[in-house]
């Protein structure tokens, strides 16, 4: 667990570390953790890719959960993880290191309530593998002040819906140990779900199944779309040669039992390897971007036609985050994205993965990043 | 306290940290160590156990009624050590027209082998086996998942007697035929010719050579050395093993039927070591960090020396169970170690996000 005395030395390292700050104010800034030759960090840099601060991490971290409005952003460990860091993304300060509650491990994954009071965190139980998403008071020195189930195993991404009120959640539906770190233990036996919690109350408003055929699926991360409905990006664990959809659309709490599967050319999703790494909707809420650090690419589909627009490529390319919207052409903000080999890029409908000015650093970019 | 520890390390090594500048000459040695000494040295004694596989297929087919089946079951042990000594190469020939999943067909949750396999001895009275119809069929008939069915357990009684007893002996030497020959084709390929893969993968110069730089080699053969030991844990050891005690499923193991999981475990994290130890150790300037990854590997190998029972048992054994997540935990150690700490000491441009997932 973490000490005062440890909680100190990270604040203290992080007065140290950040790079001079010379932004142009209005920019927004782009969050993604990194690892660099076995250390590990997060980074904000601007939408040319110059790094505006770092933050040392005490282990791998994952992704983030921001509220822009309050300066808030957390920085959670990958799991299982022990740490989550609170941080004002605008300026890199570090306000409070956060260690997990006893026999919980943090997930990589959290997400503010709509006035950023608490922050939900998913996290196991280390003991059995279940699911719960943490609550964090944000007024009372994110102290933990209770927790949701899940209803199910490997909970992971977790996102609010435009309605302020309902989570969704990803449950990979994998069962792993504490004492066994990262291993599988359950591949023929998977249930995994997407689950909808009222944020108030933790009450269950709907969890949908994949059909029983493709229960290998293992539904990881989430991106919501400008009507609502939530798009799910998942790691298939069965056989390498399976024929399985990779990315579903699911029509909200209040929609059906059964995902609907988005299509992909046949020779696209053999690319993709079975694996989705990160997904995220633009900030025009019309496109959606998927991308596969093993396919090294990223699909991207207009969730209007629901049709497959694009498909870019990049070596180990995982993180994506929404590109701050661009007020003379809304239509085409695209996207960042990030690569476990350095790279960052843009891609739009103009922008076919153009290497951004200030990615020449030798940071290896982690899975997931945000527009804070 | 992990944590003021970890810091601290991470404040010094930040400011001692040399900046791993790494020759290319020392990436053209390093896979030269590995072609040379670890990957085609592998090959021939696959070729040997299957051409020895082959001979002893033939002569217990000969009078299968009257001869123990034991030599051929000793052959088949040996093809599978040799297999498991270099099923973590995935690339160049035995890449080519499927070769290494016709090798050896796993895992198979689905039961495809059993499934076509019954399919293809369903038509033993009006169909033909033979080892050219046998490699242009399903991958999964023809390894040796399959020849393990038909030569261990029960089904080994139907080699001796009964309505397809025949047939079954033609498709136990259609098996060992056509190993010995995708063994031969693999070295060879390695090996001969003006367009031999050892050659194309250690001279970069050429406008149609497989790795444009020595780096990406190495990178292939790191990619190798780790997936020799992911095996070992996330399938290997997780399937088997489960949750716990009650969900342990010893069928989930990877030979069952030969009683010899446990062994092809132990030949994948040997092999992983020696190629460790020849190709990539020669290459490493940070002493500390060979120190640990060798230390690693050799409590591994202690950890499944001391499992003394095979996995098959021993996941639902109390005792032994312990023995086999103590394994499982070593190996997953060994694992970190190799994914976090390798490609940065020796700036090998691995993929952070495509090799662990999350």
């Amino acid at each position: 667990m973490i000490t005062r005395r440890s909680a100190i030395a990270i604040l203290g390292a992080a007065a140290v570390l950040p790079l001079p700050g010379y932004g142009s104010p209005g920019n927004r800034l782009y969050l993604n953790a990194y690892g660099e030759r076995g250390g590990f960090g997060l980074a904000a840099f601007d939408v040319q890719g110059e790094i505006r601060y770092r933050l040392m991490l005490p282990g791998r971290g994952h992704s983030f959960a921001c509220h822009a409005d309050r300066a808030l952003a957390v920085a959670f460990s990958r799991r299982p993880g022990d740490y989550a860091l609170v941080f004002d993304p605008a300026s890199g300060t570090v306000m409070q290191l956060i260690s997990a509650a006893q026999d919980r491990y943090f997930c990589g994954h959290g997400a503010f309530s709509a006035d950023g009071r608490v922050m939900f965190a998913t996290e196991v139980i280390g003991s059995t593998g279940d699911g719960v998403a943490g609550i964090y008071d944000a007024a009372d020195s994110w102290r933990r002040i209770g927790e949701y189930r899940t209803h199910g195993l490997d909970p992971h991404e977790i996102r609010l819906l435009p309605d302020g009120r309902t989570l969704a959640i990803a449950n990979g539906g994998i069962l792993m140990r504490a004492d066994m770190p990262r291993l599988k233990l359950n591949i023929p036996d998977m249930d995994p779900s997407l689950v909808y919690l009222d944020s108030r109350d933790g009450s269950m408003i709907r969890q949908v199944r994949p059909e029983r055929e493709l229960r290998q699926l293992s539904i990881r991360h989430i991106a919501i779309d400008r009507y609502g409905r939530v798009a799910v990006a998942m790691q298939y664990e069965g056989p390498e040669q399976d024929a399985v959809p990779l990315v579903a659309l699911h029509d909200g709490p209040g929609g059906s039992d059964t995902f609907q599967y988005l299509p992909m050319p046949e020779a696209q999703r053999v690319a993709m390897r079975q694996y989705c790494g990160s997904t995220t909707v633009d900030s025009t809420g019309r496109f959606l971007a998927v991308s596969s650090p093993r396919g090294n690419r990223v699909l991207v589909w207009n969730l209007a036609s629901e049709s497959l627009v694009q498909a870019a490529q990049a070596r180990d390319v995982c993180g994506v985050a929404a590109a701050e919207a661009n007020i003379t052409s809304t239509a085409e903000a695209g996207f960042i994205l990030s690569s476990g080999l350095g790279g960052l890029f843009r891609l739009s409908a103009q922008h076919d993965m153009d290497a951004l000015a200030g990615s020449g650093s030798r940071l290896q970019w982690d899975n997931h990043m945000i527009c804070a | 306290m992990r944590f003021v520890a970890s810091i601290l390390v991470l404040l010094l090594t930040i400011g001692a940290m040399p900046v791993a500048a790494v020759e290319n000459s020392t990436y053209a040695t390093l896979n030269k160590a590995a072609v040379e000494r670890h990957i085609l040295p592998r090959y021939h004694a696959l070729v040997g156990a299957t051409a020895a596989l082959e001979t002893a297929a033939k002569a217990y087919c000969a009078a299968p009624a009257v001869l123990p089946i034991a030599d051929l079951q000793s052959a088949f042990g040996q093809t599978m050590d040799a297999w498991q000594d270099i099923q973590h190469i995935r690339f160049g020939p035995v890449d080519w027209f499927f070769r290494s999943q016709r090798f050896a067909f796993w895992p198979d949750p689905r039961n495809t082998i059993g499934k076509q396999m019954a399919e293809l001895l369903a038509k033993h009275q009006s169909g033909s086996v033979d080892p050219e119809g046998l490699a242009k069929g399903s991958v999964a008939t023809q390894g040796l998942p399959a020849l393990e069915r038909l030569i261990f357990g029960e089904e080994a009684g139907k080699l001796k007697a009964g309505d397809d007893a025949a047939y079954r002996c033609r498709y136990v030497e259609a098996i060992a035929i056509n190993l010995a020959r995708m063994a031969r084709d693999t070295s060879s390929e390695w090996r001969e010719g003006d367009k031999a893969f050892a050659g194309a993968m250690l001279d970069n110069t050429k406008p149609d050579a497989p790795y444009r730089e020595a780096k990406e080699a190495t990178l292939e053969l790191f990619k190798a050395l780790y997936l020799a030991v992911e095996l070992a844990s996330d399938h290997k050891l997780a399937r088997p093993l489960g949750a716990s005690l009650k969900d342990a499923r010893p069928r989930l193991a990877e030979s069952w039927r030969s009683q010899r999981s446990l062994r092809n475990i132990q030949r994948n994290l040997g092999a992983a070591r020696e190629l460790y130890l020849t190709a990539f150790a020669p290459a490493m300037s940070d002493t500390a960090l060979h120190a640990a990854i060798r230390e690693a590997f050799d409590k591994s190998l202690a950890a499944a020396d001391a499992v003394k029972q095979p996995l098959e048992s021993a996941v639902e054994d109390k005792a032994g169970r312990l023995l086999a997540e103590k394994l499982a935990t070593e190996v997953l150690a060994l694992k970190k170690l190799l994914g976090d700490r390798l490609p940065p000491a020796l700036d090998i441009p691995v993929g952070f996000n495509a090799l662990d997932g999350d």
